[in-house]
């Protein structure tokens, strides 16, 4: 079983359960509190049958993003269950669109090695929960796992 | 029982291992340096608690690899939202991990708790004065786990105003420690602050009216009245009503113990205030256990069920 976490978006907590490469079980969440919500889910789990946890470091709400990482990375870190963080960005340059983020108020994330002018813009991109779990079952398979004890958010102005 | 206690309420990170609620095993605490800001900013304190967190956490289990740990504490309120988010979400995270229940302890109680863990045998009911950067209260205690607010501060915490004294005269953060020691060197008699509140029966405090009374008395007599003296008076109107009020108090509620904690607490002129009123038993902290900590998370969590 490998569990990929999104707690990106300010608004919704999102978790994803798949067993044997098939999406098993999907769970969104509004408005609640995230490491209570996270808690509530993994406490009935069986961890021995949890083969690794991903979780996506962000870019995204500062507090959200955090919150659910800081969760994982305690669980990671008190049950020995691998964890792989991968970010937005990774995500969604795998799908080849194209690598621009809302960054809430008008304003966009954009990874780029070219210039780009930044404007007010309401593109939107949704992470695809496809290429989120083929690049954690990628680095699973090669056992590229993070360690607990370093993995930590992506922050917009680390960028 | 073994209780692993976390504190993240504001820029210290501390997790500890204390026994039965009383016996330290082991504990790691790291403060941040907020200096160059003037004070703390939340999200560069929690940014910091994650990358401390975890390492502390891991360190303390390695270095006590025997202990079995059984239930896991975190301070979940109250202080800087982003700082105790990370720590609520991570103890939460490593209960589970370890598969122990998760106790949500208040900051305020964890300090109160500091002289009562250090002197067992204290008795209840008693009056405890929490003084520190954050807060200001008096509070009649009568067990660990449970407490009434006598009185607390309209505005600023006592602490807040020492820092926001020593910032008029660009004494670095924190200010406190260094307004005590530069105050050492003045005549505390010399300029008569303002005591807010200061009547019978009225148990709260405000400290904001005094903090502006500085600031105006620097403008008008900087030059006539020396940094030592301006501090050393300043920090005696602090003390001067933080003891008679709890002093009050407890001769209202007829109690003759009084305990002190939080980060003022530490305060030598506070200390010496306080035992002129020779009538009262006072238990103050160690000074390690003034500020911050998760010693105290650890030892308060024991008491409750």
């Amino acid at each position: 079983m490998v569990i990929l976490i999104d707690g990106t978006n300010s608004k919704s907590i999102k978790i994803n359960v798949y067993k044997d490469n098939k999406l098993f079980l999907k769970k969104i969440k509004t408005n609640i509190n995230i490491y209570e919500y996270l808690d509530k889910f993994f406490r009935k789990a069986d961890f021995s049958k949890i083969m690794c946890i991903g979780i996506n470091i962000g870019p995204g709400s500062f507090s959200s993003t955090r919150a659910s990482v800081a969760y994982i990375v305690g669980l990671s870190f008190g049950s020995k269950i691998p964890v792989i963080g991968v970010s937005g960005f990774d995500i969604l340059s795998r799908d080849k669109k194209p690598l621009i983020l809302n960054a809430g108020r008008g304003r966009v994330y954009i990874k780029s090695e070219d210039k780009f002018l930044i404007k007010e813009s309401s593109v939107y991109e949704e992470i695809d929960d496809n290429v989120f779990f083929s690049i954690i079952k990628e680095r699973l398979q090669k056992k590229q796992f993070d360690s607990p004890l370093t993995l930590l958010p992506l922050y917009m102005d680390d960028l | 029982m073994n209780i692993l206690g976390i504190e993240t309420s504001c820029d210290d990170t501390g997790v500890a291992i204390v026994k039965d609620g009383f016996h330290i095993v082991d504990s790691l605490l790291s403060s941040q340096d907020h200096s160059i800001t003037g004070g703390v900013v939340p999200d560069i304190a929690s940014r910091k608690h994650m990358e401390v967190l975890p390492l502390f956490t891991c360190e303390i289990i390695r270095r006590n690899k025997d202990i079995k740990i059984d239930k896991v504490a975190v301070v979940v309120n109250p202080g800087l939202i982003p700082s105790l988010l990370v720590g609520a979400s991570f103890s939460y995270g490593f209960a589970t991990g370890i598969k122990v229940p998760i106790i949500n302890m208040n900051h305020l109680l964890s300090h109160i708790y500091a002289p009562q863990m250090q002197n067992p045998s204290i008795k209840y009911p008693h009056i405890s004065l929490l003084v520190s950067g954050g807060h200001t209260q008096i509070v009649k205690v009568l067990s660990p786990i449970k407490t009434e607010i006598i009185g607390t501060t309209l505005d600023d915490a006592a602490g807040e105003a020492f820092d926001k004294v020593a910032r008029m005269f660009n004494l670095g953060y924190p200010g406190g420690p260094v307004v005590s020691r530069i105050a050492e060197n003045g005549d505390e008699n010399r300029i008569n602050f303002p005591r807010a509140m200061d009547k019978k029966n009225n148990y709260n405090f405000s400290f904001s009216g005094l903090k502006t009374s500085v600031l105006y008395f620097i403008k008008e007599n900087k030059d006539n009245v020396s940094k030592e003296d301006i501090l050393a008076s300043f920090q005696y109107a602090v003390v001067d009503i933080l003891v008679r009020k709890t002093i009050m108090v407890a001769r209202d509620l007829h109690c003759n113990t009084i305990t002190i904690s939080g980060g003022v607490a530490a305060n030598k002129r506070l200390r010496e205030e306080f035992l002129k009123y020779n009538d009262f038993e006072y238990y103050f902290p160690t000074i390690d256990l003034c500020s911050d900590n998760a010693i105290t998370v650890a030892g308060l969590a024991y008491h409750y069920e």
